[in-house]
């Protein structure tokens, strides 16, 4: 027999046996570890899908989030959820996403703050039942922000000329090669209004707090726990072991092992990740860069 | 003058070993681990810490005799995946692809020697001692090759 032969052939008896032998032990998913606590880190910014790549992993995906609520919710052996904060903020919708999961859970849910819990991280932290802060965390910072980049007069300098046909005034709005008019400026400022409007009801509805108290700390500035739990925008100030028997409480157990819910990033997907990431700029080219990027009329407004 | 063309046969570089067996590793990882793959994830639940692992332990003593089982036998099958490859074919998959050889220092080739070669490659602090060995060595021979009388081998044509 051919070497090949012999070598798939021992390939696929050796795989027979151990598939085989693996279906006769139990699946422990429905393991007894007593009660749990899921703690699902928010780290870093907040958007839909993660900021994560092959050179920056940080940042929080709102799916994963969901999943992770979604999951200690279905599991009978978690008793409460920790969300661990440690975040800036991030997109609006990825940042309501999540509050809204976590405002709908069933379980005891509480926010600890560690170093920063702002803006879209403190809108999540408020639709906790508790929120448990470091004293010198940053938290609050309650307000919008709309950016976009604006560089016409660079091109006026080199004698390049903007000239875009469009129908409907808006159309180019946020186009980095011409100044936003008065109009402009007016509709952008008025959807941004509409965005910290709906902010602060929703922070106030959390916290139980009237919405004239809560305008009043809603300017965008950042206060330190001490000084957000004189202002009711925080419920404790403590560490780890505070937030975890806050929780216990809630929960009305004794003990609970803590149980990290965080989406591992396989070996394969940071490979994917880095083939995306790479052929994204390989296709797309530098041609990307100095036009579709710039034409893209792209305004990001964040919490 | 007549000049001949013979097959001689050199210590594999250790490149070609490195790679062979990484290979191997990837193939048995595929073929004998993953199908235990969700009996390992149902136990370790995505958590990696040491404190999971023992309150887990301590509350399901019956983890540890399962995962001493199936320790026990992906052990079994990557060192059969090697030893009948091997006695077969004097090649694993990777050192196939890698055109390195396994072949006896002594008269004939046993299945017993293959095995003793091949016994601590699944074994993590066996196998690094093992390795430590080879680089230390003149003779580039692992210890369990050494004691089962094996070598891998290049074959280089020379005139």
């Amino acid at each position: 027999m051919k070497n090949w032969k012999i070598m798939v052939l021992t390939v696929l008896i050796i795989w027979a046996i151990s598939f085989l032998l693996s279906n006769f032990f139990k699946d422990f998913s429905d393991i007894k570890l007593g009660n749990k606590i899921a703690v699902i880190p928010i780290y870093g910014e907040i958007t839909l899908t993660g900021t994560g790549n092959f050179f920056d992993l940080s940042g929080t995906s709102s799916n994963n989030i969901l999943d992770a609520i979604q999951k200690a919710e279905q599991d009978p052996s978690i008793k409460g959820i920790l969300l661990e904060i440690n975040s800036p903020g991030g997109t609006v919708v990825a940042s309501e996403e999540i509050a809204n999961a976590v405002k709908k859970a069933k379980k005891p849910v509480v926010s600890w703050i560690r170093e920063e819990g702002a803006s879209g991280a403190y809108w999540i932290a408020s639709s906790s039942d508790k929120i448990v802060a470091n004293p010198l965390s940053i938290t609050g910072r309650i307000g919008v922000l709309a950016s976009y980049l604006e560089f016409s007069g660079l091109l006026q300098k080199y004698g390049v000329k903007y000239e875009q046909l469009t129908a409907g005034s808006y159309k180019d709005l946020g186009t980095p090669f011409k100044k936003l008019n008065e109009t402009e400026k007016n509709f952008l400022q008025e959807k941004i209004n509409k965005v910290h409007d709906y902010f602060i009801n929703q922070v106030a509805e959390n916290r139980n707090l009237s919405k004239e108290q809560t305008e009043k700390v809603s300017n965008g500035a950042f206060y330190l726990g001490l000084e957000a739990k004189d202002l009711g925008l925080v419920d404790i100030l403590g560490n780890k072991d505070d937030a975890v028997n806050e929780l216990k409480k809630m929960a009305n157990i004794k003990d609970a092992s803590l149980v990290v819910y965080q989406k591992k990033l396989s070996f394969f997907d940071v490979l994917a990740n880095v083939a995306a990431f790479n052929s994204f700029y390989i296709g797309k080219g530098i041609s990307y860069g100095i036009s579709e990027k710039l034409n893209s009329n792209s305004i990001d407004i964040k919490t | 003058m007549v000049k001949s063309l013979v097959f001689k046969k050199n210590p594999a570089p250790l490149i070609k070993r490195i790679i062979a067996f990484f290979i191997d590793v990837l193939i048995i990882d595929i073929i004998i681990v993953m199908p235990f793959n969700k009996y390992i994830e149902s136990i370790t639940n995505g958590q990696n810490g040491f404190s999971y692992f023992y309150s887990l332990v301590l509350k399901n003593p019956e983890v540890i005799f399962q995962l001493a089982i199936m320790s026990f036998i992906i052990f079994v099958l990557s060192v059969a995946y090697w030893s009948i490859l091997e006695f077969k074919t004097r090649q694993s998959i990777g050192k196939m692809l890698m055109n390195i050889k396994v072949m006896s220092k002594k008269k004939g080739f046993s299945f017993t020697q293959c095995i003793v070669r091949n016994i601590s490659k699944p074994i993590t602090i066996l196998f690094l001692f093992d390795v430590l060995y080879m680089i230390f060595k003149k003779e580039k021979q692992r210890y369990f090759e050494k004691i089962s009388d094996t070598a891998v081998v290049e074959e280089v044509l020379q005139i």
